[in-house]
């Protein structure tokens, strides 16, 4: 007996420490969508370094550097990490290139909602922070059940439909009526790029984010990700809806053309500015994002 | 030729001109990413808002490259010579990207901030490339370029510089490779009366641009202001490009190709030169901006490229005959 107990012991000192050391200790990460997962996952104090673009949450600002856009290897080695968490699509050239050096690179590539949920729960079991990792995972799924729940009711069902027909003598007025089931989504266009314009096309996050507030992206059929968009297009589509980061354009550039005057969304005050790192981030705010534009949508 | 037969013949290419640069700003209006049956056309919006502004601004801004090209040909007596080449669009790009970056809005008349500050930033460029090239008394072709090229450079890297410190990796694109994607009529009010300005300047100085030609003392002993004549009139070559560059980016030799051909046609003349080399400068912009957005619709291709594509090879021709001629 005593044995045992001894032995689970040593077995106990054996395995544990191991464990923890297994969870990486010195994380650096290589995309702000990465910071903010991070720091979700409670991991601020593993972070020895983040990108220059890093904002959120706003303590970031307080750690080590180790670019902007173009990643500094130098910078990367001498902060000796043990785990580099990179974007495998949004980067390729720098995860080679890290990875060559020897660097223990982690990448992650989401293209849906879904997909960032699951790279959280990864990236929460691999950091040892599973349970706040389903937290998080489980706060965001309840925001969206709530948006789709709200986007199930503002959408009627069926319409009733009236339609009048004389009769074949012309006296008597036949009505008839139908229960009509009113399918058509909300069009909408999310631009990131103007001169020329640049639009959010299908399969990519921002896609399947709208997919959720019920709305149709009007370029989801273009064959590019972010397909260089026409104005004749954008006129001719004349989506009921659009999304536009902050800071892409000033509101009175919209007001002073007559170009964007024309467009439904802009007559019907239908265009929403949101936040251009939260629309564009995978990471735990999507949900936010989602919950903003189905709140305008269905305002 | 006799005086007389050579008006005619100037009277029957203008006249050409004018007709072929109307029939493409027309026939052009049909064609766009999206197809609207002729019918439907005029009552489009798409016709209004879009495809008339943008042919008319592509007019415009070939106007005034290719007259900036003829004054700045003229004055520095250097056929070489062209607002892209000399690295004045340039630092007009760099004015208008300071003056974006910074976000300042004033207005100058009725003219925004972002022209205004190309304008001053071209004027720069203009005196530098011309202080620098005329270092050995008269300005050769060598120097004139190579001074040209060093400012391009330069200003490219101030410009990149600009764009990733402040704003968004993409304008880079609109930037450097020019594009007249961004036409409407704002733009249009905006440079019309720098067309105006350039294109009359331009041809109320023919004279003097033709005793320019003669080199300095002759044109004075014919009774030339040389200096206010100079400054005038690269003050409205840098008041045109800064225009030009400010709604459409940097876009290049339009002012090297077009008065070379027309050169070719109609002699060096300033008072045939100025109007068919406008003319032509329009419809061969006109002509150019309905392939870059119709080609590969309902992707556009800056027009820059194009430019460059035709142009660069072009440049080097010229290059090359001038070194086989010995001068």
């Amino acid at each position: 007996m005593m044995r045992i107990l001894v032995a689970l012991i040593l077995c106990f000192f054996l395995f544990v420490p191991q464990s923890i050391a297994d969870h990486p200790k010195r994380i650096v990460s290589g995309m702000p969508s990465i910071t903010e997962i991070l720091y979700a996952l409670g991991l601020e104090d593993k972070i020895v370094g983040v990108t220059t673009n890093c904002n959120f949450p706003p303590q970031t600002g307080s750690k080590e550097k180790i670019g902007g856009f173009f990643l500094n290897l130098e910078k990367v080695v001498s902060l000796d990490p043990d785990m580099v968490v990179m974007l495998e699509g949004a980067q390729p050239r720098e995860v080679r290139r890290f990875r060559d050096f020897g660097l223990p690179v982690y990448t992650m590539d989401p293209k849906t909602v879904g997909q960032v949920m699951e790279e959280i729960i990864k990236l929460g079991e691999m950091t040892g922070k599973r349970k706040r990792a389903l937290e998080v995972v489980d706060a965001m799924r309840k925001k969206l059940e709530l948006v789709e729940c709200n986007v199930a009711l503002a959408e009627p069902g069926d319409e009733l439909v009236r339609v009048e027909e004389e009769s074949a003598d012309g006296k008597t007025v036949e009505i008839t009526q139908y229960h009509v089931l009113k399918v058509k989504q909300p069009q909408a266009l999310v631009i990131i790029g103007m001169n020329p314009l640049v639009v959010v096309g299908g399969e990519t996050l921002i896609d399947d984010m709208l997919h959720y507030t019920g709305a149709q992206n009007i370029a989801y059929k273009t064959n590019a990700a972010y397909p260089q968009y026409s104005f004749e297009n954008l006129m001719e589509e004349d989506p009921d809806f659009i999304i536009i980061p902050d800071g892409l354009l000033r509101k009175e550039e919209i007001r002073k053309d007559r170009r964007w005057q024309s467009l439904s969304a802009v007559k019907n005050n239908r265009v929403l500015f949101v936040d251009a790192d939260k629309l564009s981030r995978p990471g735990p705010r999507v949900a936010e994002v989602i919950e903003e534009i189905a709140g305008f949508i269905y305002q | 030729m006799t005086r007389r037969s050579r008006k005619i013949k100037t009277g029957i290419v203008i006249t050409i001109l004018a007709v072929l640069l109307l029939a493409a700003m027309f026939f052009s209006l049909f064609l766009g990413s999206v197809f609207i049956s002729p019918d439907e056309l005029w009552e489009s919006e798409i016709l209004w808002q879009i495809r008339l502004p943008r042919v008319i601004l592509a007019a415009l801004v070939g106007l005034m490259l290719s007259i900036s090209g003829v004054i700045l040909q003229g004055i520095l007596r250097n056929p070489l010579a062209d607002p892209y080449i000399l690295g004045i669009s340039a630092g007009g790009a760099v004015g208008a990207a300071i003056s974006i970056a910074i976000g300042s809005h004033f207005l100058v008349l009725w003219v925004g901030s972002v022209p205004v500050t190309a304008f001053i930033f071209a004027l720069l460029a203009v005196f530098i490339v011309y202080e620098l090239s005329k270092a050995a008394g008269k300005t050769s072709s060598e120097t004139l370029i190579l001074a040209g090229v060093a400012l391009s450079a330069f200003c490219a890297a101030i410009l990149a510089l600009i764009i990733i410190m402040t704003g968004s990796l993409q304008s880079i694109y609109f930037w450097l490779l020019g594009s007249l994607s961004s036409a409407n009529w704002n733009n249009i009010f905006t440079v019309l009366p720098a067309a105006a300005i350039g294109g009359g300047v331009a041809y109320f100085y023919s004279k003097e641009l033709n005793a320019l030609l003669l080199g300095e003392e002759m044109a004075t002993t014919l009774g030339v202001d040389v200096e206010n004549t100079r400054l005038i009139l690269i003050g409205v070559a840098s008041l045109m490009t800064a225009a030009a560059v400010s709604v459409s980016g940097l876009i290049g030799f339009v002012g090297l190709i077009i008065p070379h051909w027309i050169r070719l046609i109609v002699g060096p003349n300033h008072r045939v030169l100025v109007p068919v080399t406008a003319l032509s400068g329009m419809l061969f912009m006109v002509l150019a901006d309905t392939f870059a957005r119709t080609i590969l619709s309902p992707m556009e291709i800056p027009i820059g490229i194009i430019m460059a594509l035709v142009g660069a090879p072009f440049f080097l021709y010229l290059l090359r005959r001038r070194r086989l001629s010995g001068e």
